[in-house]
């Protein structure tokens, strides 16, 4: 146990960093994203002892994060409103790199939940189409034309001239 | 890569640029682990201790010579009389679990041994996710629960002490409703229960009762032995869910009734608060 133990923990503190950022990503907060992270990290420690040898536990805590974050964000949805629509586009001054990675982050909580979480899996974790076609449980073609459809709506929530600064 | 998936990956690194210092996710996943073994073994303490006082309660159970109870009867009263007995119990299930994409499964039996007295509420449970490495887990004693928490980096937990404690309520005793996961209830209300025929162990002689249970996908079955002395000796569970590989499989023994238990608290400095 003592073994398993420390190598659950070594793993915690080489890949935690990586799999917070993803989870900021999904969850547009902080705090949100240390407690799914959090949460996830339970359900893979439950699952360590059994888990094969060859399998990636980055890939098993990859879909528990999605999993539990869809399932936190069903049980959350009826206490919202949804908007309808976009929010306008954003027009603050990016001088400040926190108020820009806010206001990336709302851009990117302003998507549809798939297409975020997609524009996420592929452009933050680097994963390739058929990886997140696998773990969302649709086809690669679905994966990139979510994908196109993201990209273009954070452009068009970010403004293109400050996207374009901003990303290059 | 074109040139809006270059900006986009740039954007979202920025995005994870202004990290909070307070966050930390290891120290974080201790307090997180802590509560949720809490949680599971509290549970698990609970449906095991409800199954153990049920069944080891049998001397209250009187199966008069020439009216004896249906199978239902015997097999119901069996299981929900309050004990009077000291006795040791081992419990070992095994869930498997899909967690891998290819469907295969993967199974990992964990067992928990228990010396209860329920007249004067002593329980001392010791558990093991390895088979044969067993580790304190839960104590009662004095009126008081501890429960042990088992986490890797566990040093910020509770100031460093490994124990928790809370006032206990009774609870080595009948706690049906308590059952993790409603199976207990679920064997009381089976839908058949039957005469399997004559069972017998080490000095010991008895009836073996099957039931099953269908509760929409689910099903519970298995078996219960009772001894001559009306004591369960014996416990089955099979829950399997739907056609899914999802299954738990989990047997309870009971022994020793009647030999005396010895239960002490654990030492002061390690118990919060």
């Amino acid at each position: 146990m003592a073994d398993i133990d420390q190598r659950f923990t070594a793993y915690v503190r080489d890949r935690s960093e990586h799999h917070l950022r993803v989870a900021v990503l999904l969850t547009g907060d902080w705090h949100a994203a240390e407690d799914l992270v959090q949460a996830s990290l339970v359900k893979l420690y439950r699952a360590w002892p059994k888990l094969l040898p060859d399998r990636d536990p980055d890939a098993y805590l990859r879909r528990i994060m999605v999993n539990t974050q869809r399932s936190w964000w069903r049980a959350r949805w009826r206490r919202e409103t949804p908007a309808g629509q976009l929010p306008e586009t954003v027009h603050a001054d990016f001088a400040d790199g926190h108020a820009l990675a806010a206001q990336v982050r709302e851009a990117l909580q302003a998507l549809p939940r798939r297409q975020r979480t997609v524009v996420t899996l592929r452009y933050c974790a680097d994963l390739p189409e058929a990886e997140v076609a696998r773990l969302l449980g649709c086809s690669p073609g679905t994966v990139k034309t979510q994908a196109h459809r993201g990209l273009r709506a954070l452009r068009e929530i970010l403004g293109e001239d400050r996207y374009e600064r901003h990303g290059n | 890569m074109n040139d809006m998936e270059t900006e986009a990956r740039h954007l979202l690194t920025v995005a994870t640029e202004d990290r909070p210092p307070e966050i930390d996710v290891l120290a974080g996943f201790a307090a997180a682990r802590r509560r949720d073994w809490t949680r599971r073994t509290r549970r698990r303490y609970a449906a095991t201790i409800g199954i153990a006082a049920a069944a080891a309660a049998v001397t209250a159970v009187t199966l008069t010579i020439g009216t004896a109870p249906s199978a239902r009867a015997a097999f119901n009263s069996a299981l929900t009389s309050t004990p009077t007995q000291s006795f040791h119990a081992t419990t070992t299930w095994i869930e498997n679990y899909n967690i891998s994409s290819n469907g295969k499964l993967s199974t990992s039996p964990r067992t928990c041994t228990y010396q209860v007295d329920p007249t004067r509420q002593l329980q001392a449970t010791y558990c093991a996710n390895i088979p044969g490495k067993f580790a304190p887990a839960v104590i009662v004693v004095g009126g008081y629960t501890y429960v042990h928490n088992d986490l890797p980096g566990r040093t910020t937990s509770y100031h460093g002490k490994y124990w928790e404690r809370t006032r206990s309520r009774g609870s080595v005793g009948p706690v049906i409703d308590t059952f993790n996961t409603g199976a207990l209830s679920e064997i009381l209300q089976a839908d058949t229960v039957t005469v399997a025929g004559p069972v017998s162990g080490r000095g010991w002689t008895g009836t073996r009762y099957a039931y099953s249970r269908k509760l929409g996908t689910t099903t519970f079955s298995g078996t219960l032995d009772v001894d001559q002395q009306g004591r369960t000796r014996n416990l089955l569970l099979n829950l399997q869910a739907g056609k899914s590989p999802m299954q738990e499989l989990e047997v309870v023994t009971f022994s020793d009734y009647g030999e005396p238990v010895t239960v002490t608290p654990p030492p002061a400095d390690q118990v919060y608060p």
